[in-house]
């Protein structure tokens, strides 16, 4: 490539991860100067029009779906046939394959101990299980599976509830099949809509290994108004995602997820086939179910290898349904469900955490019954009293590599790339140091603290966003998070451990205030305490700050 | 990392297949598209969520304000031609991700149908639509390459791959077009004004 190429693609991957070209850059250069002029056009760069028309996706479907072949059904597995001298009713436990023992020629001789051993135990198991049948089926509020057409848990309700007569379906006991009405792509306008709290997915779970995803749409179901009311006893919802599942550092599954959530409304897995287990995830209880076929609440089919939760916390019911062999197994929806059910905890049945350098005030006091922790000493190398017991001012650096000069240890910084759940990129702008110390840089001060701003190009919603996080970390010494006002939780990353506040305003390690909402992860890594803040109304999201944690690194 | 079989043909003889790595968002391409092909409906649904909303924006930019009924008439003519010719990714054989490759198509649709009938300018005022108006004086080839640069965001390699061009020649049109533009924006006669200087922080 020529000088000339090189330096337009050069200026393009600058303007790329979303900083300017400046005057120096261009000056010599007249169509480099046009290109930072357009640039800055707002008729070009910042119009973005209207969203997409929902009918124009329906339409597009409707006609593109007409034309895709007829899908081939996948051959349904025989039932395997029961041992001789049982009944295939039995509720024989589902054993691993690895428990059976290989037929060897080594083997041969235990072969016969072995399964005279198996088929009396399962003889007792069967016997057990007829005596215990009928107290054995576990019992929920709203919940209930049904296979083959009869109930296998039994239903409670609560007393005095009444059933909401629903105007679009036959009956509100959760057997009949629901309409949802045409999606929303805003989740605020979805919330508006509904009488409880929709509990969305996180952007990405901090398990392992790396589940993401990406809310597509929020339907709505009206049970006894006929259009969404927050009122209406019966409202459903479903969100439909992606789901992705980290195979490999470099690969990812992807499938559709589908979350019904309904408050104190009836919710029937009803199957053919296939094998449940009872579950307790967070304090939410339900079923797990695996098989196939399924018909969720809508009426769609699932078709292939299918995985089902059912849960139910309080007067709060949810269903995950998605493929297993996709990545939606039972270990990420219990994950998932994991994180989701404990963001629910809130105020004073939510259980406090403990933190080795992280406190919780209110009110200028330590959080009533939040471990503290441990005190530190912080002595300066040069002497003199610590700057973070008077929230000294930071001080201009000029690039990263003398903010890492003035620190005695490894920066982290943010990811250059990375996914939340969709990608973005990020590029550091300036820098800060505080000395440990007094107003004058010392080389590789530990007792130093560095901040540093990010530029943060994401895509949401189909079009680029720039944002800025800034980022406050040291080493030794304790953070405090205000939490009088605003929202907090806990939050485990696969790497730390911390605290998401989201608020306004809040007031930095550097003393500035920020007055417009801010999200605050606030965060313990070994013996370092990390900080990232940005503005809510740019897109620096909960799932964004624990991505840009998650994949930090020195 | 799955990867593809690439066999290197070396005088006469066969040589080792070569493995070029493909990369995550190909994978999902490739499998968005195998699924799609099979009559699967959720693939189909899971295709048009993610990339419909990009491509119709990106025509929407293109054609200005006003001009909605006739971004959505080329984004369904796109998506049609799309969806006959996904057999590539089907195939596990495309070599440019899909957003890229849809978007490509979505400027040749765009180009057909305005050839077929012209639409005329949307009025705007004077300072806001100059840009505008200046890239609409263009080719439309030159058009494409600065909108995608510019509304779109795109890099030099993503450039290339919309445009379908290597990376050289996406250079020299971008930079011909550029040269063209510059002369009816008039930034030596100081219609715009100088770009700020470097490093000022934003104020909270």
């Amino acid at each position: 490539m020529g000088r000339a190429a090189r330096s337009l693609y050069d200026a393009l991957e600058q303007l790329h991860s979303g900083i300017p070209l400046n005057w120096s850059q261009v000056e010599d250069d007249p169509e480099l100067i046009a290109l930072a002029q357009l640039s800055r056009s707002p008729d070009i760069t910042e119009w973005r029009g209207t969203g997409t028309p929902r009918a124009l996706q329906d339409e597009l479907f409707e006609d593109l779906a007409s034309r895709l072949p007829t899908p081939k059904p996948k051959p349904v597995k025989a039932p395997p046939k029961s041992l001789a001298g049982f009944s295939e009713a039995v509720p024989v436990p589902i054993q691993a394959e690895e428990d059976i023992p290989p037929l060897s020629a080594n083997a041969l001789p235990w072969v016969g101990a072995t399964l005279a051993a198996a088929a009396g135990v399962a003889l007792v198991l069967w016997l057990l299980a007829s005596l215990l049948r009928l107290d054995s089926a576990p019992t929920f509020t709203w919940l209930q599976l049904r296979q083959d057409g009869k109930a296998v848990t039994e239903v409670r309700r609560p007393p005095g509830w009444v059933q909401p007569a629903c105007r679009r379906a036959d009956k509100g006991d959760g057997t009949a099949l629901r309409r949802f009405d045409a999606p929303l792509v805003d989740r605020s306008q979805a919330q508006l809509k509904v009488g409880f709290p929709i509990s969305f997915l996180p952007g990405t779970l901090p398990v392992t290994p790396t589940y993401g995803f990406r809310l597509l749409d929020v339907s709505l179901s009206p049970c006894t108004t006929d259009s969404p009311d927050p009122i209406d006893p019966g409202m459903m919802v479903k969100l439909t995602y992606t789901a992705r599942k980290q195979v490999n550092p470099t690969t990812w599954t992807a499938t559709s997820l589908v979350v019904f959530q309904g408050r104190a409304v009836p919710l029937t897995v009803n199957v053919e086939r296939g094998n449940w287990k009872r579950v307790d995830i967070q304090g939410a209880r339900g079923i797990y179910w695996r098989g196939a076929p399924y018909v969720d609440p809508e009426g769609k089919d699932w078709i292939g290898d299918v995985s089902v939760l059912a849960l139910e916390s309080g007067d709060r019911v949810s269903l995950y349904v998605g493929q297993t062999d996709l990545g939606v197994d039972e270990q990420m929806l219990a994950s998932l469900a994991g994180y989701v059910e404990g963001s629910k905890l809130g105020g004073a049945n939510r259980p406090l955490p403990s933190f080795n350098m992280i406190q919780l005030v209110k009110d200028g006091k330590p959080l009533e019954n939040a471990p503290t922790p441990a005190a530190r000493e912080l002595s300066c190398r040069s002497g003199g009293e610590p700057n973070y017991k008077f929230e000294h001012r930071y001080y201009q650096v000029t690039s990263f590599k003398q903010a890492q000069a003035y620190t005695g240890y490894q920066l982290f910084s943010l990811p250059p790339t990375g996914e939340a759940p969709e990608p973005y990129h990020s590029s550091v702008i300036d820098g800060a140091v505080r000395p440990c110390t007094g107003n004058a840089f010392v080389s590789a001060d530990p007792g130093a603290s560095a901040q540093l701003r990010y530029n943060v190009m994401q895509t949401v919603r189909g079009k680029g966003i720039a944002s800025q996080v800034t980022m406050f970390q040291w080493r030794f010494v304790p953070a405090t998070v205000d939490v009088t006002k605003g929202t907090w939780k806990e939050v485990q990353l696969a790497n730390g451990h911390g605290v998401l506040w989201s608020g306004v305003p809040y007031h930095d390690p550097d003393g500035s205030d920020w007055s417009r909402p801010v999200n605050v992860l606030v965060f313990e890594r070994e013996d370092y305490v990390i900080t990232l803040i940005g503005h809510q109304d740019e897109e620096v999201t909960e799932d964004l700050l624990i991505a840009l944690a998650t994949g930090m690194n020195r | 990392m799955r990867e593809t079989l690439v066999r290197s043909v070396n005088k006469g003889r066969d040589a080792a297949p070569r493995r070029q790595p493909v990369s995550p968002e190909l994978e999902g391409d490739y499998e968005l598209a195998a699924r799609m092909l099979e009559g699967d409906r959720d693939a189909l649904r899971l295709w048009l969520g993610g990339h419909l909303p990009p491509v119709y924006g990106y025509l929407l930019r293109r054609l200005g304000p006003g001009r909605e009924e006739l971004a959505e008439e080329v984004a369904k003519s796109t998506f049609g031609v799309a969806l006959r010719r996904v057999g590539p990714y089907a195939k596990g054989r495309a070599r440019v991700p899909m957003r890229l490759w849809l978007l490509r198509l979505a400027g040749v649709q765009l180009s057909k149908r305005l050839r077929k009938r012209p639409v005329p300018q949307v009025p705007e005022t004077e300072k806001q639509g100059r840009a505008r108006r200046v890239l609409a004086a263009l080719p439309t080839r030159k058009q494409e390459a600065l909108y995608l640069a510019l509304a779109e965001g795109l890099n030099g390699a993503e450039l290339a791959a919309a445009l379908g061009l290597r990376v050289p020649g996406a250079m020299r049109l971008l930079r011909s077009a550029l040269k063209q533009a510059d002369k009816g924006l008039g930034v030596a006669a100081g219609i715009y004004d100088q770009p700020d200087s470097q490093g000022e922080r934003a104020e909270e």
